[in-house]
């Protein structure tokens, strides 16, 4: 799968190029709005990365022109602005989604595949699977081989979130989003405090798989 | 800018001097019409007397005329002129044809052009007629009656003791009206010059201010005029663009400080792990470290701009309908896991049905911070209640637990920004949250507020139910 990054600083854009190609995606990059905009109407992308501020022609006005002549492509919009009417902006340009600066690159991830699973039009599944673990998400019933597993609305919907992640960390701003709706840090760690639970639960069940913890990056299911 | 001031000044006189002006022109023009009427009335009434002078003087001649016939007549004119009042007559008498038979001019009488009436006048009333002087403006005004015989007599009086009384008047009307004038330009520029003061030192303010003395105000005479309320009402703007133009100065220092200790962290792990010959596994360490601590110092920005926001009144609320017991069910619902791992009871109760007009995600992050206080501080084993509750026109969120307490000597300070007691240096935590309490309270139009002593500490939230917007 081909990603286009437009990104005009060389270290921002040097470290989501070998972040999408570790993830498995062949990456294309431009320096400017420019180069981005030719880029994107010639190129079949899977999605595109593309910073606000950038020389020739800024990311809105990209954006908005590629929405003009019809190109559907998921953009994901970066910017240093974290004011609720930059991402009403960013939206409005036809942008997909908005992820303020500084950002975790595993968030940054999540949201690019789930933008690109949006974007095929594959229906949302209603089974997940990683390894042993299975999660039909319309029975809420969580199994580890056979056995079932009895968890909690929110363990469950934690799971949730690492499972549609499996193998790749999932941040705690995307676990706060996913499972409370919260969009900021509460100093105290409610995060670590479910993902513990979960953990013990899952390594009671034999074979469920574990979650890790990564400092500083987040928390990832290993099957 | 000299050219603004320039204009400013220009703009200052001109008012001046156009007041002064205004003043002046009204002045004499009152001053004006007073006196012209006077002097109409007092030209009128001398003419009116002049008039009835020589009317009589016509009706007792007549009447001698016609008792003793012309002699009479001849006899009566040199005697009336000696003994009447001092009133010089000039006295013709013509005959039928309009031959002239008797002509009495008073000795020191100018020369008038006398001409024979263009017409007899008509019986039982005198006529009226004038001649002009021979040599100077004076007029002879001139009644004629006609005798019973066809004579015409006429009688005559010079306007010059008039004229001479109106002169005089004339004189008058200068002297007063010259000093007057004065009085009116020297009185108007007065009170211009009095009734602009208040400008002019507003004026003087204003370039002070552009001169960069920003503490400069402008003088407030307490009259409570409208120049004056113009004064204090400038004075209060001033004064909060200078705490708009502090506060975000002292936000400012505040990051400027604030990061450094961070950053000063963030850049000695890094170093230190760079300098060191460890093992893969304690690069690692240092790494996530550096990780963990620019998060803490983006949220340590995030939280400084929020609080600056909000402390200077420049925060834009998002206002919508909240219902009050879901927003403390959803804050609660996010500790209940940490409150439970910690063995502590947290409980929720909320009246149903009470809503406000707020910031969403900023109460949520208000009653969250309370609640993530009294979590972190509240011993294994304790209690901490979330209420709600509707009282008057404020929604009041109550935060309690049966914890220690704060000491006496820091309750003060707890809601000073980045003031952490020495119980919570023990805890995560950024120093910032119960100002942004205090600050998201504070945007919404309402409170908030501690009480503590050992074992029971409430903090209350009071939020007015409607906002006026």
């Amino acid at each position: 799968m081909k990603i286009l990054i437009v990104e005009d600083d060389a270290k921002i854009s040097s470290f989501l190029r070998q972040g999408f190609s570790s993830a498995g995606f062949t990456v294309d990059h431009a320096e400017d709005g420019e180069a981005g905009l030719s880029r994107a109407l010639t190129g079949p992308y899977a999605a595109a990365v593309v910073d606000v501020m950038l020389p020739k022609l800024d990311g809105l006005s990209l954006i908005e022109s590629l929405r003009r002549r019809g190109v559907k492509l998921p953009v994901i919009i970066l910017s240093a602005k974290r004011s609720v009417s930059e991402r009403v902006r960013g939206l409005q340009a036809g942008g997909d989604d908005y992820l303020p600066k500084p950002f975790s690159f595993s968030e940054l991830l999540a949201r690019v595949r789930a933008l690109i699973r949006r974007a095929d039009g594959a229906a949302d599944p209603t089974r997940l699977a990683a390894g042993r673990l299975t999660m039909n998400l319309l029975t809420r019933e969580v199994r580890s081989g056979a056995s079932p597993l009895v968890l909690q609305p929110r363990e469950f919907a934690l799971l949730e979130v690492l499972m549609r992640n499996a193998g790749t960390p999932v941040s705690k701003a995307m676990i706060l989003e996913n499972v409370w709706g919260y969009d900021f840090d509460p100093q105290t760690n409610v995060v670590d405090v479910l993902v513990c639970r979960l953990r013990e639960k899952l390594d009671r069940a034999a074979g469920a798989g574990s979650i890790k913890t990564l400092r500083g990056v987040g928390y990832v299911l290993k099957p | 800018m000299s050219l603004s001031l320039e204009r400013l000044s220009r703009l200052r006189r001109t008012i001046s001097f156009r007041l002064a002006l205004w003043h002046t022109g009204l002045f004499l023009a009152g001053s004006l019409a007073i006196l012209s009427l006077a002097y109409f009335l007092l030209a009128s009434s001398l003419r009116r007397k002049d008039r009835d002078a020589i009317l009589a003087e016509l009706h007792e001649l007549s009447a001698e005329y016609a008792e003793r016939g012309f002699e009479g007549l001849k006899r009566e004119i040199p005697a009336r002129s000696v003994s009447s009042k001092n009133i010089a007559f000039t006295v013709r008498l013509l005959a039928p044809g309009g031959a002239l038979r008797l002509l009495s001019i008073p000795p020191d009488a100018p020369a008038f052009e006398l001409t024979a009436p263009a017409a007899p006048p008509k019986s039982g009333e005198a006529e009226w007629s004038r001649a002009p002087a021979k040599e100077d403006d004076a007029v002879l005004e001139v009644a004629s009656a006609l005798l019973p015989d066809g004579a015409v007599l006429q009688v005559g009086k010079s306007s010059e003791e008039r004229d001479d009384l109106i002169e005089r008047f004339r004189w008058i009307v200068a002297a007063i009206l010259l000093p007057a004038a004065a009085l009116g330009v020297i009185g108007g520029a007065f009170l211009t010059d009095r009734a602009l003061r208040p400008l002019r030192a507003l004026l003087a303010t204003i370039h002070d201010i552009e001169a960069g003395k920003l503490a400069s105000r402008a003088p407030v005479s307490g009259s409570g005029d409208e120049l004056d309320e113009l004064g204090i009402v400038f004075n209060r703007m001033l004064g909060k663009i200078a705490g708009l133009v502090g506060g975000m100065k002292d936000a400012l220092d505040d990051v400027a400080h604030d990061l450094r200790t961070p950053l000063t962290r963030l850049r000695g792990g890094a170093e230190l792990a760079l300098r060191e010959d460890c093992g893969l596994e304690a690069l690692r360490e240092a790494l996530a470290d550096a990780v963990e601590e620019s998060d803490r110092i983006l949220s340590l920005l995030d939280g400084l701009l929020d609080l600056s926001e909000a402390e200077t009144g420049t925060m834009k609320l998002a206002l919508v309908e909240i219902d009050l017991a879901r927003l403390l069910d959803e804050s609660a619902y996010l500790y209940q896991d940490a409150a439970e791992a910690k063995g502590l009871s947290l409980k929720v109760e909320s009246a149903p049905g009470a809503a406000l007009r707020g910031d969403l995600s900023r109460l949520r992050r208000a009653v969250a911070n309370l609640l993530d206080n009294a979590v972190k501080y509240t011993p294994r084993g304790g209690t901490v209640l979330l209420a709600g509750s509707l009282n008057g026109a404020d929604a009041v969120v109550r935060v309690s637990d049966d914890g220690p307490g704060i000491p006496p000597e820091d309750l003060p300070r707890i809601w000073d920004r980045l003031f952490r007691g020495d119980r919570s240096r023990a805890e995560k935590g950024l120093g910032l949250g119960l100002s942004l309490v205090r600050a998201v309270a504070r945007a919404h139009g309402g409170s908030a507020e501690v009480a503590s002593v050992p074992g029971r500490t409430v903090f209350t939230l009071r939020l007015p139910q409607r906002r006026e917007t």
